[in-house]
């Protein structure tokens, strides 16, 4: 369904891929759970399969295709039959929940008779049918997450990419949305879920796949968040300055740097539940700081490349300064 | 569902941007004025050469007894002085300038005076002998006119030569200059108004980045992604130009018919009104075509795939 040849990627000449020699398969039907820190390249990877981004090296194919042979006039055939799902929902403020799945179907130019069928369909699968008059900020987190599970899926895609679907969610929501997810897995889509959600992870016991740094450094059949296997970064078995990262002399440059710069945020979720693992290693600790901030450093180059290239879909939901008011399309879309 | 969807986008964002599309609406208007303004002048100066092609455009006038000028110290032109003239427009040297020449005697001349005089009580005071002998001459080229003139310039029993062309030409002179102008202007406007559709753009395309983000991940189409863009700056445009015909009907119903018709002639001054019905599809059209080239150029800017 979903193949990576040899695919590296790299967003800045000079810079460390965000992806590097990524050689793996998600065949059809598949539910595959993708863990790693942030920047570990799991966006990157999905980014891919939309061709949103274009790998530096290598192909991917979705499908059976090589990407790099769709012509840019028929990606937009290619993205119909991938859905995707983020953390932040994305539903469009002003619209209901029906108008936001309408939308997408609307957007496609789906005849109104086969909308009006599958709408209110999709809206039950997802257990929202009395609630599909309610505006996005009128619903809960999770209501929101099923609409939008319900957009993704709507046209029936045979892939499903979640960006940590979970992640804005307590967990017996969360629980609730990964149910969702598997039922669609279970209708014959491909789910490929990246999360940070150990309880997930741990409840289905799908194939899982590790990735540290833009490689993959694990990938289990029916495995759980944390592992006994020594390379898991997320486990805590190896402190995340692991493997290649000392063969770019660069990044230690870069490192030494701007030292002061790291981010407020503490040493991120795979610290989490393994902090004696690391506190014991105190050398470990730091420089896995100092990669937290590595990583911040390349998501924020992602961004910025992002924004430069592209309308992507992150940078339209990020609030910029320059849109005075966020919510004045809100409540304009209220009043009409 | 489809031709809704973008009619409800295409209103949307120009309400949305209301500042910015009035704002194009009038700058397009004014340079579609100006544009036209420079056609309809053409358009006269093409006119007026033509209706001065088509009459004779050097007039040569023999001396009369009346004449004051010193080559007709002698009176009135002798029959010597008159045939020397007319052997000299059928000799070899003129011959390459003049198309035809038709010679008009004392009683014609008479006769025309008599008509466009008529009633006026000193016509019964003239006669034939009181008229002078007139050549009309067609030029092959109308620009040459100034090698014949300066040929019987002077010549004696020749009072006066006339040349409509050169009469005329500060007037032609003017509107060139005038056009030149109005298209420099438009130009200028133009430009103006093609800057202001792609920042009208580039604001719409950040106010529904959200739902282009959406359209582009469930996979819309390029062309249904920017169609609704499109066509905004399209109307947009395409209101200056009927705005700008607007103008201009005022223009050639108040100051060309109502005042320089009047004034310079009704058979001087052709264009009109009437002008409008191919000038004012033609700004339209220009408005839409311009709009939409500038429209494609900063989508391809701002709304990649």
């Amino acid at each position: 369904m979903i193949r990576f040849d040899d695919v590296t990627k790299t967003y800045m000449r000079g810079q460390r891929p965000a992806v590097e020699n990524l050689d793996i398969e998600f065949t059809r039907g598949e539910f595959v759970f993708l863990v790693g820190a942030s920047g570990s390249g799991k966006s990157t990877l999905m980014r891919m399969v939309l061709k949103e981004v274009a790998p530096s090296r290598g192909t991917v194919y979705v499908a059976g295709k090589d990407l790099s042979r769709i012509p840019s006039w028929k990606i937009p055939s290619l993205r119909r039959d991938i859905g995707m799902v983020f953390q932040d929902f994305r539903l469009l403020p002003s619209k209901t929940a029906y108008q936001n799945i309408e939308f997408a179907l609307a957007v496609i130019g789906t005849p109104r008779k086969v909308v009006r069928r599958l709408v209110p369909e999709m809206l039950e699968m997802v257990g929202l049918e009395d609630k599909g008059k309610r505006l996005p900020h009128e619903l809960s987190g999770g209501e929101q997450q099923r609409v939008a599970i319900a957009r993704a899926y709507v046209n029936r895609p045979s892939i499903l990419l979640a960006d940590e679907p979970t992640g804005n969610l307590d967990p017996a929501t969360a629980g609730g949305i990964l149910d969702l997810l598997a039922e669609i897995n279970e209708r014959g889509t491909t789910v490929v879920m990246a999360t940070h959600d150990r309880t997930a992870v741990d409840r289905m016991q799908r194939r899982v796949v590790e990735m540290v740094g833009g490689l993959v450094v694990r990938d289990e059949e029916r495995g759980t968040y944390a592992t006994p296997t020594p390379v898991s970064v997320i486990s805590g078995n190896l402190p995340d300055d692991s493997g290649h990262r000392d063969d770019h002399p660069l990044e230690d440059q870069q490192d030494s740097t701007d030292p002061g710069d790291a981010p407020a945020e503490p040493a991120s979720a795979e610290g989490a539940g393994h902090g004696a693992a690391s506190v014991e290693d105190g050398a470990g600790r730091t420089s896995s700081a100092a990669d937290v901030l590595e990583e911040d450093l390349i998501d924020e180059r992602e961004a910025l490349q992002a924004r430069d290239e592209d309308l992507f879909v992150e940078d339209a939901f990020a609030e910029e300064p320059f849109v005075s008011d966020p919510f004045t399309d809100e409540t304009e879309g209220e009043r009409r | 569902m489809r031709a809704r969807y973008i009619l409800g986008e295409i209103l949307t964002g120009l309400w949305r941007n209301i500042a910015m599309v009035i704002s194009v609406v009038i700058v397009t208007a004014v340079s579609l004025t100006f544009v036209g303004t420079g056609a309809l002048m053409q358009k006269q100066i093409m006119d007026m050469k033509s209706t001065l092609v088509e009459q004779s455009q050097v007039t040569i006038f023999l001396c009369s007894p009346h004449s004051t000028a010193a080559s007709c110290a002698g009176g009135a032109a002798t029959d010597a002085q008159i045939d020397s003239v007319r052997q000299a427009l059928e000799g070899e040297v003129l011959a390459p300038y003049i198309a035809s020449t038709s010679e008009r005697s004392q009683e014609e001349a008479l006769e025309i005076y008599q008509e466009q005089f008529a009633g006026e009580s000193f016509v019964s005071n003239f006669t034939a002998e009181d008229m002078p002998v007139s050549f009309h001459i067609t030029l092959e080229n109308a620009d040459d006119s100034a090698a014949v003139v300066e040929f019987f310039q002077g010549r004696d029993g020749v009072d006066e030569v006339t040349d409509l062309l050169s009469t005329f030409a500060p007037f032609i002179d003017v509107l060139n200059q005038s056009t030149m102008f109005a298209l420099a202007l438009a130009v200028l406007m133009l430009i103006a108004a093609l800057l202001l559709v792609a920042t009208t753009i580039r604001m719409s395309v950040a106010g529904r980045r959200r739902e282009i983000a959406i359209m582009r991940l469930v996979g819309a189409s390029n062309l249904f992604i920017r169609l609704p863009f499109l066509l905004e700056g399209a109307v947009a445009a395409i209101i200056g130009g009927v705005i700008a015909s607007g103008m201009l009907w005022v223009g050639l119903h108040y100051i060309v018919q109502g005042w320089l018709a009047p004034t310079l002639g009704e058979q001087l001054i052709t264009v009109g009104a009437v002008d409008l019905v191919w000038a004012a599809p033609l700004l339209v059209a220009l408005g839409a075509v311009l709009s939409i080239a500038s429209s494609v150029v900063s989508l391809n800017r701002y709304l990649k795939v």
